[in-house]
């Protein structure tokens, strides 16, 4: 091919080794597949002088040992190969895996070594996909539109006003294969976050975040249930929901609408709910999703007293996926408690996508100007003070994806580590990162 | 397909969770859990260079937590072992459920038993010739103790002769070191003079309310309501070795109290015997109590509904590990003749319920071998059981037979005894009911460990998602929504209790385990004869 080229670069970026279309004889790139676990390519050189050939052949395969001791030692060396396929494209890399150099039968023949040749193949594996450069994804939502400076979160959705949402407009991404993403969030107040949660919804639209949060100013049939108004409460308000004592089953429910299940259109949900203090005894609580024929629902979760939020397990949205258009159902908060009546505080309840879902507890934590960076490209999560990384951050969940060219909300929601508190007045910025994939260049 | 897990260490909960070393690599592989106690085990493997994973016995002890794709915690637990394989540079974590943290230490409480029967041949006589109409022993906890209430006394009582009165047993509070006159609590009705043996005896019986037992000074008072008689009389067992530190004996002849034997006014004690009469549901809060005295941050506070509404005494002579007791006080059940199961929430908390009615079945679907068998099946149950007490006090006892009548009918009767221990009649006939609803029709023999495509659907027909590997609920084979009418005499053989799970996160395979099933989680067999 004209203008290819093969490209090994060192741990920090910098290219160790460029193969070109002056010393590659034969190099027809196998497609990367979806279901592979790596692909394997394999190039023919023949490279003049000796000497020049000998050493890159030292260099390339002292990379396929770095790449192969951080495939096996699971620390952040991370090898790439990058390839070009003509001079007027750019290049693409994918993580090596592992690699091997043959000398060619004939390497050591007259009419190769004798006139200051050295022929060989390198076969190179390598993760099933090529991934392009550094990007960054502009993001909206109801503080501003395709925003790249830092797009304010705030943590509770108050109509037309407040948004603790973000989305990707449809055809905004690029390439053919599902791309990690490099999300920053900064924390812009006073008050150190210690806790983030983060879903994504890969659909075909993007949809506003009244359909993610329920329950805000709802009012509880349960018995002396009630309603509170506080500025510290998610939306000004709060419910204060009796739970009958002696393991008699409180059930509280309120109406979502067909449009709000047209959202996740069948897909799962994960209802965070969102405690407005922190509760005087241990209760339990779990969540159903009913329409007029089906319903779903998840066995009984601690609320524990040291809590502010009890993440449920996903359920689905609605129970079964119809397509089209929904009838209107209605979500239930069951709770349980085996002591004495008691009372928690609903500040509200968020519905977290599930196509992708990730929590952070950073140990170390998000000061105010501080940033916390879920670097899915490279693998790893940390939080930067004053431009150090501290690594004291342990994810859990699916890691954070898009797919190319869709429509893709991120819902999130972040509390300090002191209190687990969700305050509406906690606040941070997004911007967001990814390197367009593609299983064939 | 495997799906993504996440794996995190603590040393206290979930709240304060770090990430495994960054030079290590963690993959769980298989985790399981049961029906009473929750997650049960697990095993991991760790990649990386051979001092990181050496370094992972460090975290040998500490709590672990597996993490599904959508961030909830589907397994926790505690590291038991770490074996390194220095040929892969790999190395195998082996993880059991704090459960088993639970079992590290044996469960002993005077709570619910005081006792002095140190039985010897001297006795002490009552209403005979010499004018003697009451004997009085007094009590006190001593040194470290725990405060409880006394339902139960009992002391060893024989008759010379022949009388037809009632012996009356009052708790009394003390005056200056003397009964005070003034009952707290007596036994209801008292003994009957028939009820009295005449060599060896032992009369134990209900009081009418609970009587405090703590470190305040009081008395077993012994009366009756007959005159004197030289001939007739009774006589309490006494030891003259002084031996009881707690109080002492008394005699009374009508208007005077007097310490020590009559006519010798040698220093003695009653043997006397004074027993709890606690809700097992508080016993199970009690226990919970002293685990989190010994191994702290495996199980933290207790939640149980309903209360059991069963009685028995509290007292544990460390016998049994505090899980022993635990697991022991849920298979008991409640009054209703429906055991507990038990899970541990991620926070420490042991969550207690009674196991669900079938009437409310899960699905499982896919590729499943099933059959039937009644090898371990009984329609005909009996418990064979020992009362709570000390090692020399302890009485036997058994529950008549409790059967289903349908059962028997259509398979002809299978007989089943059961021996317990620590247990009362109430306590026991509930037990033998629970066993025989778990046990009355022939059980399900289920092939799914072999196969790789059961799919298992709640009871609304949702998938469930695999890795959650839930327990303790019924399930039958069928496709999704299937519902089979059954009548209570001819149970379908697709119809089971899933009393334990495994999960395999290499194929995302759930395996769950039937009741009756052979294997170590059948209930019988755990504690029982």
């Amino acid at each position: 091919m004209a203008g290819d080229a093969i490209r090994f670069l060192n741990p920090d970026g910098s290219v160790a080794v460029t193969l070109d279309d002056s010393v590659i004889t034969e190099f027809g790139l196998i497609p990367a597949s979806a279901t592979a676990q790596s692909v394997t390519q394999r190039a023919t050189i023949i490279e003049t002088p000796i000497a020049t050939a000998r050493s890159n052949i030292n260099t390339i395969n002292a990379l396929f040992e770095r790449a192969r001791r951080a495939q096996r030692d699971g620390d952040s060396t991370r090898i790439y190969v990058e390839v070009r396929t003509q001079t007027s494209d750019s290049y693409y890399r994918s993580l090596l895996i592992d690699g091997n150099i043959t000398p060619d039968t004939e390497a050591f023949s007259a009419v190769y070594y004798g006139n200051g040749y050295l022929k060989y193949e390198i076969s190179f594996t390598h993760a099933p996909w090529w991934e392009g450069a550094d990007t960054q994804i502009a993001i909206s939502n109801l503080n501003g539109s395709n925003n790249t400076a830092g797009l304010t979160i705030e943590n509770h959705y108050v109509a037309s006003t407040l948004d603790n949402t973000f989305t990707i407009a449809a055809g905004v991404t690029t390439g053919d294969a599902p791309a990690p993403v490099r999300l920053q969030l900064t924390n812009t107040q006073a008050t150190a976050l210690g806790y983030v949660i983060v879903g994504v919804l890969q659909n075909s639209a993007s949809w506003p975040g009244n359909h993610w949060y329920q329950g805000e100013g709802y009012a509880s049939a349960e018995p002396g249930s009630s309603t509170g108004s506080n500025a510290a409460a998610s939306g000004g308000q709060y419910l204060t929901l009796q739970v009958p004592g002696s393991g008699s089953p409180g059930v509280s429910s309120w109406a979502i609408t067909g449009t709000s299940f047209g959202v996740m259109d069948g897909k799962s949900v994960a209802p965070l709910m969102r405690l407005y203090s922190t509760p005087g005894a241990t209760t339990y609580a779990g969540v159903g999703v009913t329409t007029a024929s089906t319903g779903v629902g998840t066995d009984y979760m601690e609320v524990g007293t040291g809590g502010r939020h009890v993440l449920f397990p996903p359920v689905s949205w609605p129970p079964r996926a119809a397509g089209g258009t929904y009838a209107a159902g209605s979500f239930t908060l069951n709770t349980l408690n085996t002591g004495t009546t008691t009372t928690i505080a609903v500040d509200a309840l968020c519905m977290f996508p599930t196509d992708c879902l990730r929590q952070y507890r950073c140990n170390d934590t998000i000061t105010n100007g501080s940033t916390l960076v879920d670097d899915g490209i490279n693998g790893y999560s940390y939080v930067t003070v004053s431009g150090n990384r501290t690594p004291g951050v342990v994810t859990y969940g699916t890691p954070l994806e898009i797919l190319p060219g869709l429509a893709t909300t991120f819902v999130v929601m972040f509390s300090d580590i002191s209190t687990n508190a969700m305050l509406p007045a906690y606040t941070m910025s997004a911007q967001l990162y990814y390197r367009p994939r593609r299983f064939t260049i | 397909m495997r799906k993504r897990f996440d794996v995190a260490f603590s040393q206290t909960g979930p709240a304060n969770v770090f990430a495994p070393p960054a030079n290590v690599r963690i993959i769980p592989r298989t985790y399981s859990r049961v029906a009473v106690g929750g997650a049960n085990r697990a095993e991991l493997t760790a990649f990386g260079t051979l001092e990181a994973l050496w370094g992972l016995w460090s975290f040998i002890n500490h709590n672990i937590y597996i993490y599904s794709w959508a961030g909830q915690i589907v397994w926790h637990g505690y590291i038991e072992k770490v074996a390194v394989d220095t040929s892969t540079s790999t190395a195998r974590i082996e993880c059991k459920g704090r459960m088993y943290k639970a079992g590290w230490n044996y469960y002993e409480t005077n709570r619910g038993l005081l006792e002095f029967m140190d039985v010897t041949s001297d006795k002490h006589n009552l209403g005979e010739g010499s004018g003697i109409t009451r004997i009085a022993q007094s009590y006190q906890l001593t040194g470290t103790y725990s405060t409880w209430n006394a339902r139960y006394v009992g002391i060893p009582l024989y008759m010379i002769g022949t009388r037809a009165d009632t012996v009356n047993v009052e708790i009394q509070s003390d005056a200056a070191g003397i009964p005070s006159g003034t009952a707290i609590t007596s036994v209801t009705g008292g003994f009957s003079a028939a009820t009295i043996g005449a060599t060896n005896g032992y009369i134990e019986g209900e009081l009418g309310a609970d009587a405090p037992v703590d470190g305040t000074l009081r008395w077993i008072v012994v009366s009756y309501t007959g005159g004197t008689d030289i001939s007739n009389y009774y006589q309490a067992a006494v030891n003259l070795n002084n031996a009881y530190t707690g109080g002492s004996f008394h005699w009374y002849n009508g208007s005077t109290w007097t310490a020590g034997q009559s006519g010798t006014g040698r220093a003695c004690d009653m043997n006397f015997r004074l027993i709890s009469r606690t809700q097992t549901s508080e016993q199970m809060s009690n226990v919970v109590t002293d685990i989190a005295s010994y191994t702290p941050n495996t199980i933290n506070g207790l939640d149980i509904t309903p209360a059991s509404g069963l009685y028995t005494s509290a007292y544990r002579d460390g016998m049994q590990t505090h899980w022993q007791v635990i697991r022991a006080l849920c298979e008991t059940g409640t009054s209703a003749g429906v055991r507990y199961i038990a899970d541990i929430t991620p926070n420490g908390r042991l969550l207690v319920r009674q196991e669900p009615a079938e009437t409310t079945t899960w699905t499982i679907s896919g590729d499943v071998e099933i059959g039937v068998s009644i090898e371990k099946m009984s329609n005909s149950v009996r418990v064979l059981y020992t009362t709570q007490g000390g090692e020399a006090s302890v009485s036997a006892a058994q529950t008549a037979w409790v059967e289903d009548e349908f059962s028997i009918l259509k398979y002809g009767t299978k007989s089943l005894r059961v021996s317990s221990i620590d247990l009362d009649a109430t306590s026991a006939a509930s037990k033998a009911a629970a066993i025989l609803d778990m046990t009355r029709y022939p059980h399900a023999t289920v092939d799914m460990a072999s196969k790789s495509a059961v799919v298992l659907y709640g009871p609304n027909g949702q998938v469930v998602d695999n890795c959650t590997c839930p327990v303790g609920y019924w399930a039958r084979v069928g496709p999704r929504g299937s519902v089979i009418n059954d009548s209570t005499a001819a149970l379908s053989a697709s119809l089971m209790y899933i009393e334990g799970a495994e999960y395999n996160c290499d194929s995302d395979d759930y395996i769950p385990t039937p009741r009756n099933a052979p294997s170590a989680l059948d209930i019988v067999k755990v504690n029982d004869g």
